[in-house]
């Protein structure tokens, strides 16, 4: 029998079990994002390829736009450098709250303050031309959300760029302040559809003690994923730094935003300029404008007003794209047919209140839903006016109920201090002593192929044995994980230490050893810490061997 | 008091760790039998109860003969324990009245380790072998509780037999899962409709030639996106005009987008999704559209729907599915499938257990259908009719019309 191994079936699997091995760096995938986003919206402007990229304007004139726009660095090159500290809570959506509840805060005299700050109050040429612009710097809201913190830079981009419309053939220098501003938001935009950045508890008082679960928890959605919907009734699995490429919808979802943010700007470039507005980028404009002219849409993204109207009324094609976290949707099939006859469904987030949801789902999924009023009512489908939930799930051959079940609450992470208490029975050859320990450690890892929970810890064990004996003792510990065959053991535990008697006439000190089993980790609610209990047995060789049995508690 | 020398101290700890690491898996994995919970019910005077278009009764015992199996029994215990926790026994499912089971034949190694440009020649050899291994099981150990049928008139005569009588048996009719098991010919379905094989999945994990698969398993990233560049084959062709010459019936299920495609242009005779899930419900590569399951039933054919709720809802990952799947899934996708074809009559259930998947929460046997049965006569509105044809009754009529191999 010939057979070959199929080099594709170990490519893909290990692919699937290392998919990190393959990924870009972070800061990397935020300048591969904005480079490709502005080329592609370039060609839509009609630009002339050539080795570096062109930009040529109605009036003849030309930038350069692929070189580099500001203290030297490129479009891309400013959108990685912006992405900067990715724990920052500016680069956070609020978990459990929508777009519209995010962009409520967002008043129209901050906007209108922040844009005096970085246009010095020159918001016409005839003012421009008074002097030159302030140095270009980032606009951070760092007490604010990544969704407002892109709002900002991004409508700060749009004026510049209606202000170098406006200068026609001078506008050059402020077109690129445009961009700078926008390379900027685009750094926002990109942070706020990596999925871990999207369910992270950031806001929650005890989580802000526990930076090192909201890190852990960053990773755990990261590469786990998020099902998300946004406001155009798109749902997919998002995914997180380092992975962007991994998942091709993840990916489309980032690009098409930045994509689609780019052309808001040219448009509104290109409105002010006069004269004809590139043909493809018209199109697009005329399909987001939902009847209204050019003109008009473009003074909607311009005029000054508070930030959830941007989304609400004026549907800002960007906003609409903003991904939220997904307990259940409506999916409803529409009279959109692509190439292979399949019809396009779209998707409406089911809410809290009876007679939104499908009365079926489980009372966690219920918690997850927003509330009816968390978003604009035309993100309600005119479907539920008909009928009951129940009844449409039962016989609307057009509607689906359709769940998604998300990892509610990470489990907490071993990573950070430990407290350590335990006690147990020490055998004699004659009857039995008793003993306690407590101790402090410190966790290096979570898990590591089938290796897991690595800590170090000193521990203090008082009336061990004899009621004088006292011992201190340092551990290292390791788990490795067990096959799930009996209940709740996730692993077998060994340690390996030194202990010291402390107290005469029980002076000798040995080598320490331990074995046993331990459970998974008990999520202690809402602080985010977590328990996991050992049963181990130890030996310890002092003066003579001692040893038992130790059940131990760890509060990690 | 003499003290334990270091080395001794060592050793003895050593043994106990080794003790206690070994203790706790080992008790589990070599106390464990291959049995049901006694959570089956009879099914009193009720006339069926279940067809299932797709299970694995035999999948461990093949895998045992395999030789790395024989080499290591301990592994093949352990990955049964640990992996596959579904059970279709012959007792159990006796007990509760099962109707009628596709038994899939399955080669991991005919699959794994072929190129579609290089197939596996002994694969047929080896399905043969896998065929010859159920039908002697039937008539030794199962012989009590399972009868094979060649074809649909053994089929009908088994069915005929009233429940409770002596001589009641399951119908167990051969299957074959993936067309690996041609080795890249078309001799072998010649025997194969000779032998009784009454369907076979032209496609399973990976694409061998013969029509794209889709991706199932819960850690590929679905890097063939939704439409491949290549469905059917022409050898897919040759082999699907084959089977309806032969009358074996073609199963879709596992094939990607383009290849059910491909197939429902091509096929002139009613095709089978024995194992299946809805893409509206569950975003997976797997997962039909409802215009293909629409497809499917308008010309005739049955949408089976797999117990596997990884596969039937958007969960965040297998581990989920594992802890919070549960029947309440397979009822929402067959309300929907009911609904989305206009009628029942074009459902029915392919388990797909034994087969190394993680089934429901509340059902780990095929022996307990009785739950589902409940849960779908709250669903349908106590309707008996409906339930029962969706159990059972639009997959054996099914058979009964379609299936003309081993004449």
């Amino acid at each position: 029998m010939k057979t070959l191994f199929d080099t594709r079936v170990l490519a893909i699997g290990l692919l699937s079990i290392f998919p990190t091995i393959t990924k870009a760096w972070e800061k990397e995938e935020h300048r591969l994002v904005a480079d490709s986003a502005l080329e592609g919206v370039l060609v839509d402007c009609g630009v002339e390829m050539h080795d570096s990229l062109i930009f040529i304007s109605g009036r003849r004139f030309s930038i350069n736009l692929g070189g580099q726009l500001w203290e030297d660095k490129t479009f891309g090159e400013i959108c990685a450098w912006s992405s900067g500290n990715d724990a920052s809570y500016a680069r956070f959506q609020e978990r459990g709250r929508t777009i519209l509840q995010q962009l409520k805060p967002l008043s129209a005299s901050l906007i209108d303050a922040l844009w005096r700050e970085h246009s010095a109050g020159r918001s016409s040429p005839a003012a421009a031309a008074a002097g030159s612009w302030p140095a270009a710097r980032s606009a951070e809201q760092s007490s604010r959300n990544v969704i407002v913190n892109y709002l900002l830079h991004h409508l700060i981009a749009l004026r510049f760029a209606k202000i170098a419309g406006q200068e026609g053939r001078e506008g050059e220098e402020t077109l690129r302040r445009a961009l700078i501003y926008e390379a900027m938001a685009l750094s926002y935009l990109g942070d706020g559809f990596s999925a871990g950045h999207v369910l992270v508890p950031l806001t929650d008082v005890l989580s802000r003690f526990h930076s090192i679960n909201n890190s852990h928890a960053h990773d755990f959605y990261r590469s786990k994923g998020v099902y998300v919907i946004n406001s155009r009734g798109e749902v997919w699995k998002a995914f997180g730094d380092k992975l962007l490429h991994w998942y091709a919808p993840s990916y489309r979802h980032v690009l098409e935003a930045c994509i689609t943010s780019l052309r808001e700007l040219f448009l509104v470039y290109y409105v002010a300029l006069g004269g004809a507005v590139p043909e493809r980028l018209k199109e697009w404009g005329e399909s987001v404008s939902a009847g209204m002219s050019l003109e008009g849409i473009v003074k909607g993204w311009i005029t000054t007003q508070d930030g959830e109207k941007y989304y609400s009324i004026t549907k800002m094609p960007t906003l609409l794209r903003f991904p939220m976290p997904t307990a259940a949707t409506w999916s409803v099939r529409t009279e959109k047919v692509d190439n292979h006859g399949i019809h396009r469904r779209m998707h409406f987030p089911q809410l809290r209140e009876p007679g939104f949801h499908d009365p079926d789902l489980e009372g966690i999924d219920v918690e997850f839903l927003f509330p009816r009023t968390a978003i604009p009512s035309w993100m309600i489908p005119d479907l539920l006016n008909e009928s009951s939930p129940a009844e449409l799930i039962k016989s609307h051959p057009d509607l689906a109920s359709v769940r998604y079940i998300q990892e509610r609450d990470f489990p907490p992470s071993y990573v950070g201090f430990l407290l350590r208490l335990g006690g147990g029975v020490v055998f004699k050859k004659n009857g039995s002593g008793s003993g306690t320990s407590v101790g402090l450690g410190y966790g290096f890892v979570d898990d590591f192929l089938v290796i897991q929970k690595i800590s170090v810890d000193a521990e203090l064990m008082p009336s061990f044995d004899e009621a004088r004996r006292l011992l201190f003792a340092t551990n290292f510990g390791l788990g490795i994980k067990l096959p799930a065959v009996v209940g709740l053991v996730e692993a077998s535990h060994f340690e390996a230490g030194y202990a010291w008697g402390l107290r005469s006439p029980f002076k000798a000190h040995g080598f320490k050893f331990a074995a046993g089993l331990e459970t998974r980790t008990f999520p202690v609610g809402f602080t985010y810490a977590g328990i996991t209990v050992r049963l181990l047995y130890q030996r310890i060789a002092l003066e003579r061997t001692l040893h038992g049995v130790f059940l131990n508690f760890i509060l990690h | 008091m003499a003290t334990l020398s270091r080395r001794a101290f060592l050793r003895s700890s050593l043994f106990s760790c080794a003790s206690i690491i070994s203790a706790a898996p080992l008790a589990s994995i070599l106390g464990c039998a291959s049995s049901c919970p006694s959570r089956v019910t009879s099914p009193a005077h009720r006339r069926r109860v279940l067809a299932d278009l797709h299970v694995h009764p035999m999948l461990n015992d093949w895998i045992r003969r395999t030789p790395p199996a024989v080499q290591y029994p301990i592994l093949a215990s352990i990955a049964e324990r640990a992996f596959n926790p579904t059970r279709a026994t012959w007792e159990s499912s006796h007990q509760a009245g099962v109707d009628l089971m596709c038994v899939a034949h399955f080669n991991v190694f005919d699959e794994w380790l072929s190129m579609p440009t290089d197939p596996n020649p002994e694969a047929p050899a080896n399905t043969i072998r896998m065929m010859d291994l159920l039908e002697q099981e039937l008539a030794g150990p199962a012989a009590p509780y399972a009868r094979l049928a060649r074809n649909h008139e053994q089929l009908r005569d088994l069915l005929a037999i009233r429940k409770g009588s002596d001589n009641y048996r399951i119908a167990i009719l051969h299957a074959l899962e993936g067309g690996h098991a041609l080795g890249g010919s078309l001799k072998p379905l010649e025997q194969f409709a000779r032998r009784g094989v009454a369907l076979i999945t032209i496609t399973h994990f990976f694409n061998k030639g013969i029509a794209t698969a889709a991706n199932a398993y819960p850690f590929f990233p679905d890097s063939h996106g939704r439409w491949p560049n290549q469905g059917l084959s022409e050898f897919g062709r040759e082999v699907i005009q084959e089977m309806e010459r032969l009358g074996i019936i073609v199963d879709i299920t596992h094939a990607s987008s383009s290849a059910v495609e491909d197939i429902l242009r091509d096929v002139r005779k009613p095709v089978i999704a024995t194992h299946s899930s809805v893409r509206t419900l569950a975003n997976h590569a797997y997962s039909l559209f409802d215009e293909h399951i629409q497809e499917i039933a308008r010309h005739g054919g049955i949408v089976g729907i797999i117990l596997y709720p990884y596969l039937l809802s958007n969960y965040s990952g297998e581990a989920a599915a594992k802890q919070q799947g549960s029947l309440r899934d397979v009822v929402r996708t067959i309300r929907y499938v009911s609904k989305i074809c206009g009628t029942h009559k074009r459902v029915g259930l392919g388990s797909d257990f034994s087969g190394y998947i993680t089934g429901p929460t509340d059902m780990r046997c095929l022996g307990e259908i009785d739950t589902l049965r409940k849960l779908l006569l709250r669903e349908f509105d106590a309707d008996e009719a409906i339930v029962e044809d969706i159990m059972a009754n639009n997959v054996i009529e099914f058979f009964l019309e379609n299936w003309r191999s081993g004449l």
